[in-house]
């Protein structure tokens, strides 16, 4: 039952609750649901390939890690014409979140759940076909109408909350490349705080022109291999997919027997004012974010087994997270293994926190670490360690980082179950 | 954690095809004058009916801070109404752990539209100049970039209704001690793409765009947020209307004739903003608001709703009260 108010809470707490993640669905560029990616970020595969999804040949790079299409959901309750109008965008979210909600058993429960997601592109590439329809010579005006509504990230998320039958109140963060752990972090705060009783949260974003043209004119795109922390790197392979999560409260998890994949227990946010695409080279307020991911997590670093970092391999981000790190980590930085997902799948922007919010949920579940190439130079300034080969480990604490254009900053920080 | 829920407007700002600046808004709102429209060239040649914001003159002093110098309207709009709703008038004053909260939903349109429009002539030579400007959280960015605050800061995308599902999370930071004060903003600005879309919609009004800002504190002011309402879907997308009854009893708002109620952003034009400011995607919600906050601060009514129906089927509703006047309204749910 939804609250007929979203402020003020009914239920708002005065004593934080535990937030379990009961749910979670993946599409990358290894594969399409949580075995195979679960395989590939253990094992430090890779997906890169040249884009076919548009045209790159003007430009300096021609290689992203680029998702199989979608095949469709059977248990889609749109018909054939609604799923048709839905873009790739769409299409990788509907995969992650039905995966989702039928991991946390919430289908066929009638529900109302509000979703709170993360994108930069939302219907991009929709956008950009009603643009090149409008200049075109003569200019097409047929399907113009269809393509402005669906561009829009509201229209795919509730052509997916229709399909999987639920409804809800709906949240769309696009604070670029951390909206996804944005997302995370706000609907733990709405768990946490008792202003929801279930989210769906995550992040989707797909490749697009527009996109990749972007970050190739910044020269931001790698021209050789994507080496996060690597005294050779040269810049981010761009990539495509979703990471959705479903979140309740423990206790309410814990009474109906639903498999608890693992605790999301911090969740800090800060703004990096120094330039609108260049972070602040001391690390300041990716500092501000790890320490109060931690805070509010109650741990101090030591007790972190694993940073999944943000780690783009580009010389000026992973830079200045490596400085924060050290800064954050003090003394314990070289005992806290550090590697980054992007050296595999690929930047995903706005699914970026959210996906790597499940490899991180992978690695706690099957005490793994995921590994950058075997062949990677460390950086001689990085004082903690790289991994580099595919390596069991014991812990409980693993923190994940998101920074952004804009100069968005988020971390998290979840538990082993 | 929550420890109240009482939560203040501090501060209005808003820029609107009326002008810059709250006087000029309660000029058209009052039926003094009319904004006047212009005309934008599309590409198909058949040139559209706009409602644009005038040119500032003279340019204000913070238009020359470094963050300011490659922006396009949208931002400018955003910082404009933040300055105002801040009570800043001159160079910008640090407002350290100050939270912001920017609703849009066509965003950096200008920027996209030059920027894919090179992309599609030579990718080669598209320029970095224009790319990061198109990215939604940008005007969010600057605003916090100029007020030196390295807070938390979300850019939600949406349609009209952003405005007040913003005011309702600023709402929440601000009762669990995440920020100390927020500032809610929504913003466009248009250029042919979105002129072009918002007329193959049926009923809509002229195109426009502009911003608006209100800011938030716990600490009392003349008026209160009282609630902001769930989303109320419409079965429907071209059924937009939602029984104003339905949220009235969510929202527990009053009939008496002390309480005005200001609508905006449904496909009719019945006691609307629109026919007078246009359809201003985002910013239309924040300009309701406004208004509704307005309406009690120059002793119009002891009490306001303003109530937006969004381009994707739900309808927010908001209500505010003000502090002057003990009454006995009855509190939300």
């Amino acid at each position: 039952m939804q609250s007929p108010v979203l402020f003020p809470s009914k239920n708002a707490s005065t004593r934080p609750q535990r937030v379990a993640i009961t749910g979670a669905g993946i599409v990358t560029a290894l594969g399409h649901g949580w075995a195979v990616n679960a395989e590939g970020f253990r094992s430090g595969q890779t997906a890169f390939r040249t884009v076919r999804g548009f045209d790159t040949a003007g430009q300096r790079v021609q290689i992203a890690a680029e998702a199989e299409p979608a095949t469709g959901l059977a248990e889609s309750r749109l018909g054939e014409h609604r799923s048709r109008r839905m873009d790739r965008a769409a299409h990788l979210l509907l995969e992650a979140t039905a995966e989702a909600w039928n991991q946390a058993g919430w289908a066929g429960s009638p529900c109302t759940v509000p979703v709170v997601l993360g994108t930069t592109s939302g219907g991009m590439g929709l956008g950009e076909a009603y643009f090149r329809r409008c200049i075109g010579q003569p200019p097409r005006s047929r399907g113009l109408a269809t393509l402005a509504l669906h561009y829009q990230p509201q229209t795919q998320v509730s052509d997916v909350m229709e399909a999987l039958g639920f409804e809800g109140a709906t949240r769309i963060i696009s604070n670029a490349c951390a909206s996804g752990a944005n997302a995370v972090g706000e609907a733990f705060e709405m768990i946490r705080n008792g202003h929801a009783e279930r989210v769906v949260t995550g992040g989707y974003d797909a490749l697009t022109q527009l996109v990749f043209a972007g970050f190739d004119s910044l020269q931001a795109l790698s021209t050789t291999r994507c080496l996060p922390f690597d005294t050779r790197r040269d810049g981010l392979a761009l990539g495509e997919g979703a990471g959705i999560l479903c979140l309740e409260p423990m206790d309410a998890a814990h009474a109906r027997g639903a498999t608890i994949l693992a605790e999301i227990v911090g969740y800090g946010a800060s703004t990096d004012t120094h330039h609108l695409t260049q972070p602040d080279p001391s690390g300041e307020a990716a500092l501000e974010s790890m320490t109060e991911a931690c805070a509010q997590a109650g741990i101090r670093p030591s007790e972190v087994g694993y940073i999944n970092a943000h780690g783009t391999g580009t010389r000026l981000n992973d830079a200045a997270e490596t400085q924060a790190i050290h800064r954050w980590a003090g003394d314990a930085t070289p005992r806290i293994p550090v590697s980054s997902t992007k050296s595999g799948i690929g930047h995903l922007l706005g699914a970026a926190g959210a996906v790597e919010a499940v490899a991180c949920i992978m690695a706690l579940r099957g005490q793994w670490l995921p590994p950058e190439p075997e062949d990677l130079v460390p950086d001689p300034l990085c004082r903690f360690p790289v991994v580099q080969s595919p390596t069991s480990a014991r812990f409980d604490h693993v923190l994940s980082n998101s920074f952004g254009f804009g100069g968005a900053n988020a971390s998290l920080v979840f538990r082993k179950a | 954690m929550m420890t109240s829920t009482r939560i203040h407007v501090h501060g209005i700002g808003v820029v609107s095809p009326a002008g810059w600046g709250v006087g000029s808004f309660r000029e058209i709102l009052d039926g003094h004058r009319v904004a006047p429209p212009s005309e934008l060239p599309h590409p198909d040649g058949l040139a559209r009916t706009v409602l644009r914001v005038p040119a500032l003159v003279p340019r204000p002093p913070w238009m020359a801070h470094p963050r300011m110098r490659r922006t396009s309207p949208i931002s400018q709009f955003a910082l404009a109404a933040t300055f105002e709703a801040l009570g800043q008038m001159g160079m910008p004053q640090p407002c350290p752990g100050l939270g912001i909260l920017t609703s849009v939903m066509g965003g950096g349109v200008i920027y996209s539209r030059r920027f894919y429009g090179e992309v599609l002539a030579d990718p080669s030579t598209a320029s970095p100049l224009l790319f990061p400007e198109t990215v939604f959280n940008a005007p969010g960015s600057h605003l916090a970039a100029v007020l030196q605050t390295r807070a938390r800061n979300d850019t939600e995308v949406g349609d009209e209704t952003g405005f007040l599902t913003s005011l309702a999370l600023a709402a929440r930071w601000l009762a669990d001690d995440v920020v100390p004060a927020c500032l809610v903003v929504s913003c466009e600005e248009l250029d042919w793409p979105n002129a072009g879309a918002i007329g193959l919609f049926p009923g809509k009004t002229l195109p426009s765009e502009g911003a608006a800002a209100l800011l938030l504190r716990r600490e009392p002011s003349a008026v209160e947020l009282v609630g902001v309402s769930s989303p109320h879907r419409c079965s429907h997308r071209r059924a937009r209307q939602v029984d104003l009854e339905t949220i009235r009893q969510d929202l527990r708002w009053t009939s008496a004739p002390t309480t005005q109620v200001v609508r905006a952003g449904g496909s009719d034009s019945m006691n609307r903003l629109e026919p007078r400011f246009g359809e201003g995607l985002a910013a239309t919600g924040g300009w309701a608001c406004v208004a509704a906050v307005d309406a009690i601060l120059r002793g119009q009514c002891q009490e306001s709703v303003a109530v937006v129906d969004g381009s994707n089927g739900q309808t927010l509703a908001c209500r505010f009260q003000s502090n002057r006047f003990p009454t006995e309204i009855p509190a939300v749910a």
